[in-house]
């Protein structure tokens, strides 16, 4: 059932603007951040790492979260016109499918967002001049970046249900994400779900910021992604549809 | 007048909504962002905070704008409802009462960011003589910037239903505003697009010594030229928005 609610879901998404999104967003911060790298080549002199940091500076730090939120609102925005959404709460598919299938696909966009940008890297880094492949360790920290993003994505797609709007979502996944700088600039960002991204990703660092934390990340963000889908779950089943 | 009030019980308090959470976070930035100033810092508080403020401005202010043009064209486009608008008032009234209901939002932003600033500058004791003339022109250069963004938003909006075009844009503009302010060998981005003019028109500089990790902040004499500029693109943007609402069939 959850697989065929996926399907159905990702349908949904089939010839949407939301690719176009998807395409572009992550490809500025590619440009601007390789023209920075390249500008300043004298001062970032760490290969691979210092590209990594012009790169991850400002996408993951103020624009990843708009671009998630992007996703979400766009699920749910079918759903807010002509009463759809009376006829979503009325097929016979559990509330938890229901959620859980939109926020998968969230989270299957949300990677595949990932894979998009470490290919502008390589290409980026390529491009640049930079020798070889990135290292090993950057492809984790996209990894570890994803899981940090499912948490947002868990919480936007929560927000996108609530809010019934289309636009109030991403003005707010810009905040948050604006509020996860400040907490990670307080070192607090290890508890704070918005920070966990960056943390994840590594971003604008070219040393591993979770050394020793790793298990502490992995935790929290496990821990917000349950409170987050829960707290979804729940709301569908209690709020009536009007 | 009466198009005005139509438009304020449409939206309810849709627009607060929506700059809400910014004023909020712009009230935590100003608690946390200013805790332990030096003596250095508290002589130049004012100007740190206005050439913060603009920066910050540029990140947040294009997608809010966006999300609030959107919002405002939101009823209409739902519910296809032109056709029924226009037959009861005036096409450019419909126009102008929306214009009038978001510039009303724009100026209680710039009102509160100048609360705002007057009141970290009370509480943390700034030792700067309060700058109340590149105060004014802080704000009065923000408001026109987004306005400016505000117009091109509600023309974007009002063409394209699908609103997700519209917000794409914005999140386009929060992206080129915040590089702008780092990007000083490209000088052209700052002119050419809407969110550059945030960069273009600040009047504060800084320095910062990186021997002895201190930041100077300065004002800079005012370029009106991007001023300008900017006056004659919103005025092109007015006219472009006219014309197509007059225009549009229905």
């Amino acid at each position: 059932m959850l697989f065929t609610c996926i399907r159905t879901e990702s349908m949904k998404l089939k010839r949407s603007f939301i690719w176009i999104c998807f395409f572009l967003v992550p490809l500025i911060p590619a440009i601007m951040g390789t023209y920075n790298y390249i500008q300043n080549i004298d001062i970032l002199d760490s290969g691979w790492y210092s590209l990594w940091t012009q790169h991850t500076l400002f996408y993951s730090n103020f624009f990843y979260g708009p671009l998630i939120a992007v996703y979400c609102a766009y699920l749910w925005r079918v759903e807010n016109f002509n009463h759809n959404r009376n006829s979503l709460m009325t097929a016979p598919v559990p509330y938890l499918t229901i959620y859980l299938a939109k926020l998968s696909v969230a989270g299957i966009v949300t990677v595949l967002t990932q894979l998009w940008v470490m290919t502008l890297f390589i290409v980026c880094g390529i491009g640049a001049g930079l020798p070889g492949l990135p290292p090993a360790e950057i492809f984790y920290w996209l990894l570890r970046g994803s899981l940090g993003a499912l948490v947002i994505a868990a919480f936007l797609m929560l927000l996108s249900m609530m809010l019934k709007s289309f636009a109030l979502p991403i003005a707010i996944g810009l905040l948050t994400s604006i509020s996860g700088l400040l907490f990670s600039s307080y070192d607090l960002g290890l508890y704070w779900p918005f920070s966990l991204l960056m943390y994840g990703m590594n971003s604008n660092k070219s040393d591993n910021t979770l050394a020793g934390r790793e298990s502490a990340f992995f935790l929290f963000c496990a821990l917000y992604l349950i409170v987050f889908a829960a707290s979804g779950v729940r709301w569908l089943s209690k709020k009536d549809v009007v | 007048m009466k198009a005005f009030y139509l438009e304020l019980r449409k939206t309810k308090t849709k627009l607060l909504q929506i700059i809400a959470p910014v004023l909020l976070f712009l009230l935590l930035y100003c608690l946390y962002g200013y805790q332990d100033m030096s003596a250095h810092d508290l002589s130049q508080g004012y100007y740190r905070a206005i050439m913060q403020f603009f920066l910050l401005n540029a990140i947040m202010l294009p997608l809010t704008a966006a999300a609030i043009a959107s919002r405002l064209w939101d009823i209409e486009n739902k519910g296809s409802a032109y056709k029924l608008l226009y037959t009861m008032e005036k096409r450019t009234s419909l126009f102008h009462s929306k214009l009038a209901l978001a510039s009303l939002h724009l100026l209680l932003i710039f009102a509160a960011e100048l609360s705002y600033i007057l009141l970290i500058g009370k509480a943390m004791g700034f030792t700067q003589p309060v700058p109340w003339e590149a105060l004014l022109l802080f704000a009065v250069m923000n408001f026109f910037v987004t306005f400016s963004i505000l117009l091109m938003q509600m023309l974007i909006s009002f063409l394209l239903t699908n609103q997700l075009y519209a917000l794409f844009v914005g999140i386009l503009g929060s992206f080129v505003g915040l590089f702008t302010f780092f990007m000083y060998s490209i000088p052209l981005i700052r002119l050419l697009t809407p969110w550059g003019y945030y960069s273009a028109l600040c009047f504060i500089n800084n320095y910062y010594e990186e021997e002895t990790r201190i930041a100077d902040f300065f004002p800079i004499p005012y370029d009106f030229t991007p001023m300008i500029l900017l006056f004659s693109a919103s005025a092109v943007l007015y006219l472009a928005g006219r014309h197509f609402i007059l225009t549009k069939e229905v």
